[in-house]
């Protein structure tokens, strides 16, 4: 094996776009086969690395159940990390949408009433929803558009950002 | 139960051991007890006097050490050579628990101490002894000492809680296979007799703590989603507010000392009629006193309302609530009625409570313990997979918290995040360890604080710290930190806040060890023997089944082979061990390798075009 990637770890094709069950029934067949608990008759050296290996993979089903560290781990795959520089400009069109998703939210926040919370929450998902499917057409079938995908990545984080404000106030927390 | 045999160590009979004493051990507020598997089943284990259940209580005095029962009889009269529930401020500062419990407390820096019999003792000290005195009891049952054992702990013990119960078996002198979390013990002892697949929730409720654990059961494999609690709640809470209510009826006010922890006692035996029966009678002083189940239901509705918002709380975290099968019920204090009635109220599941409460914890550790020294093969295995009870973070500008392991995370686990300095020429970062979930530093609970010096001096905000926090499958964790822009390292340990130092522990071991016969170095010598040779062998059958994988680690595995074998030809454990040690970082390249090729075994014939 080469590098213990996450995608190498559960022999996947780098592609945003995977089959989670798929992903799913390996990370439990793997993770069971691997478990430091089942190398009692084995030396202390050979445990740590069951134990190392352990680590990998929960690590590795993470990112790849993450779909937004998962793009961000494929851009930076291209030599591009969209979350490496705080300090880049964005789109006019995304500022506004993201002032006036912040309006939205400081309303709620005044007068918090947990139906109109959930409904900009309910919103702001489909949103993100859409989002996701496009950055996945972006990576993996038009791989020319890097800067469009890392572009989408970066709001994408934003919007989630406002999903989870949105969420935590519609339950009071 | 189902077979994982693994690929990476062939089942070869040479490098099998000698199956091994081992015992499970629950250290429990209020109670503790031992058990091991005779037979393939566990069973508990009585001490001399037939007594299963060790009140987890010492006794210092003049005549020596006395721990359980006979300790317990004692509080009353000599209350200043007694300690009892020491498990509540194990890894605690003395600020910490002031408040709260009431302790001859000593002014110390660290760890709280307290005193009795005139010694100052840490609960590590006092846990130690009960470890101790549940070694001996076991000792007749196996035909010699435990070699080693699974200790268990509150699910939401954190970490300092968990360095604090391993050092006390160090102090102990026995080997630790595991920390184990109570509710997952419990499931394991439930999954291996009756429950079915399916997602279960343990309700745990024992004398000082309180730990919920949802787990998803198949078909060898015991999976925790979920873990939540409060280790400040137990049933000894219960206790004290049925005391107040019972003192109110008899228009008396509260004692001090030692007469309300006599009191205490008494009121535990009112509580368990009401377990039994509608009602109960007390007498105090004279005046005897009537209590009803609803007067006590009311009077602790308040608690019980605490451990069912845990329990909601932790099934909604688990995202599994519309599967859920059934709850299990641990501990002694669940056998109050309401609270089997709260918890019905809430999940219309049945609750499991055949296997007897006290005992069940102890159980699932015995059955882990068996498989961890490897006793139990083949057919009728299983694997724990357990999760991270609260977040790990780190303080950063401003007071506030990144997290960088979020709780219920999958365990061993592995995060590395990158910081960088926020002024010119820096030379020195402090890195603040937390454990909590609140966004503050300060309602965070403090695990560690270093500072890495010497810094290269870089512009602000180019020097680049890598933070790696490491969480084990016991839960404890382990933080490095190292500046790589200049490719200059520097990588620290922590140690917890609270815990004991290894020289505070050297002292204490070489103070317990100081009258220690010779047959105690005897046995010190076989064990080490016993221990190189088993490692002889296995290394030997890794290198039967995999030579081509030595390759360039050749002459130093070959050389630490050679040491070892001289080191047997002696009678110096310490030796013995060393050569051990040796060896085994020789083969630290090999031990990689092989992992790597099962894993690539692993994967053949799943989707070959993908591995390409």
């Amino acid at each position: 094996m080469a590098a213990r990637t996450p995608y190498a770890l559960f022999g996947l094709p780098e592609r945003f776009g995977l089959d989670e069950i798929q992903l799913r029934t390996r990370y439990d067949e793997l993770r069971t086969q691997f478990h430091p608990d089942l190398f009692a008759h084995a030396t202390a050296a050979e445990r740590r690395a069951a134990e190392g290996m352990a680590a990998d993979l929960n690590e590795a089903y993470r990112l790849l159940t993450d779909p937004l560290a998962r793009a961000g781990w494929l851009l930076a795959q291209r030599g591009c990390d969209p979350f490496a520089e705080a300090s880049v400009a964005m789109p006019p069109e995304f500022l506004e949408r993201q002032m006036e998703l912040r309006e939205q939210l400081e309303e709620l926040q005044e007068g918090v009433q947990a139906a109109e919370a959930i409904k900009l929450a309910d919103e702001v998902q489909a949103e993100i929803s859409s989002r996701f499917a496009e950055l996945g057409q972006l990576i993996d079938e038009r791989p020319a558009e890097l800067d469009a995908a890392v572009q989408m990545a970066r709001e994408l984080k934003y919007l989630l950002q406002y999903e989870s404000q949105a969420r935590s106030l519609a339950s009071g927390v | 139960m189902t077979v994982f045999h693994s690929l990476n160590v062939p089942d070869d009979p040479a490098a099998r051991p000698a199956r091994r004493a081992v015992v499970g051990i629950d250290l429990g507020t209020s109670n503790s007890l031992v058990a091991t598997v005779v037979d393939g089943k566990a069973q508990v284990l009585a001490d001399p006097d037939g007594a299963r259940i060790t009140p987890s209580v010492v006794r210092y005095s003049a005549g020596g050490t006395v721990v359980g029962a006979a300790a317990q009889a004692a509080l009353a009269e000599h209350p200043d050579e007694v300690i009892a529930s020491a498990k509540r401020l194990m890894g605690r500062s003395r600020e910490e628990v002031e408040g709260s419990y009431a302790f001859d407390y000593v002014a110390s820096e660290g760890m709280v101490k307290l005193r009795a019999g005139g010694r100052e003792l840490s609960p590590v000290e006092v846990s130690a002894d009960i470890l101790r005195h549940l070694v001996a009891s076991a000792k007749p049952h196996l035909g010699e000492p435990p070699a080693a054992a699974v200790i268990t702990v509150p699910a939401y013990f954190d970490d300092s809680q968990r360095q604090a119960t391993k050092d006390a078996a160090r102090l102990a002198g026995l080997e630790v296979l595991r920390l184990l979390n109570e509710p997952t013990a419990a499931a394991l002892a439930y999954g291996l007799d009756e429950a079915p697949a399916g997602v279960y929730a343990v309700y745990d409720l024992g004398g000082g703590t309180f730990d919920v654990s949802v787990l998803r059961l198949r078909r060898g494999v015991f999976e925790v989603i979920a873990t939540a609690g409060d280790t400040a709640l137990g049933g000894d809470d219960f206790d004290r507010s049925l005391a107040e209510l019972l003192l109110k009826k008899a228009g008396a006010e509260r004692p001090a000392g030692a007469a309300w922890r006599h009191l205490l006692a008494a009121v535990r035996t009112v509580k368990e009629s009401l377990t039994k029966s509608e009602q109960a009678q007390w007498e105090y002083n004279g005046t005897a006193v009537t209590v009803s189940r609803d007067e006590f239901k009311d009077a602790v509705a308040e608690l019980t309302q605490r451990t069912i918002g845990i329990l909601t709380g932790c099934v909604a975290d688990s995202g599994a609530r519309d599967e859920l099968r059934g709850v299990i019920m641990v501990g002694g204090a669940s056998r109050m009625p309401h609270i089997g009635a709260a918890v019905a109220e809430l999940f219309d599941v049945p609750q499991h409570a055949t296997i007897d409460p006290d005992e069940v914890v102890a159980l699932g550790a015995a059955a882990q313990a068996d498989i961890l020294a490897g006793n139990r093969r083949g057919e009728d295995g299983w694997v724990l997979l357990d999760v991270t009870p609260l977040s790990l973070g780190i303080e950063t500008m401003g007071g506030l918290v990144e997290k960088i392991i979020p709780r219920n995370s999958a365990l061993p686990i592995a995060r590395a995040q990158e910081f960088t300095t926020h002024s010119d020429g820096q030379g020195g970062m402090t890195v603040h360890v937390l454990q909590g979930e609140r966004e503050l530093a300060r309602d965070c609970r403090s695990l560690a604080r270093f500072t890495l010096r010497d810094l290269p001096p870089l512009p602000a905000g180019t020097a680049r710290i890598r933070v790696t926090y490491r969480a084990d499958a016991d839960g404890l964790l382990t933080v490095t930190a190292e500046e790589a822009t200049t490719g200059k390292q520097a990588a620290v340990e922590v140690k917890p806040s609270y815990g004991l130092g290894d020289e505070e522990i050297a002292a204490m071991l070489s103070a317990a060890t100081a009258h220690a016969s010779e047959d105690i170095a005897a046995r010190n010598l076989a064990e080490a023997r016993a221990q190189a040779e088993s490692y002889q062998a296995m290394l030997a059958a890794a290198l039967r089944a995999d030579a081509e994988l030595v390759g360039a680690d050749q002459a130093a595995i070959a050389k630490g082979q050679e040491q070892l074998a001289a080191a047997l030809q002696g009678s110096d454990a310490e030796a013995l061990r060393q050569a051990v040690a040796a060896l085994d970082h020789a083969c630290e390249g090999f031990a990689q390798r092989r992992m790597d090729a099962a894993m690539r075994a692993a994967l053949e014939g799943k989707s070959p075009e993908d591995l390409a």
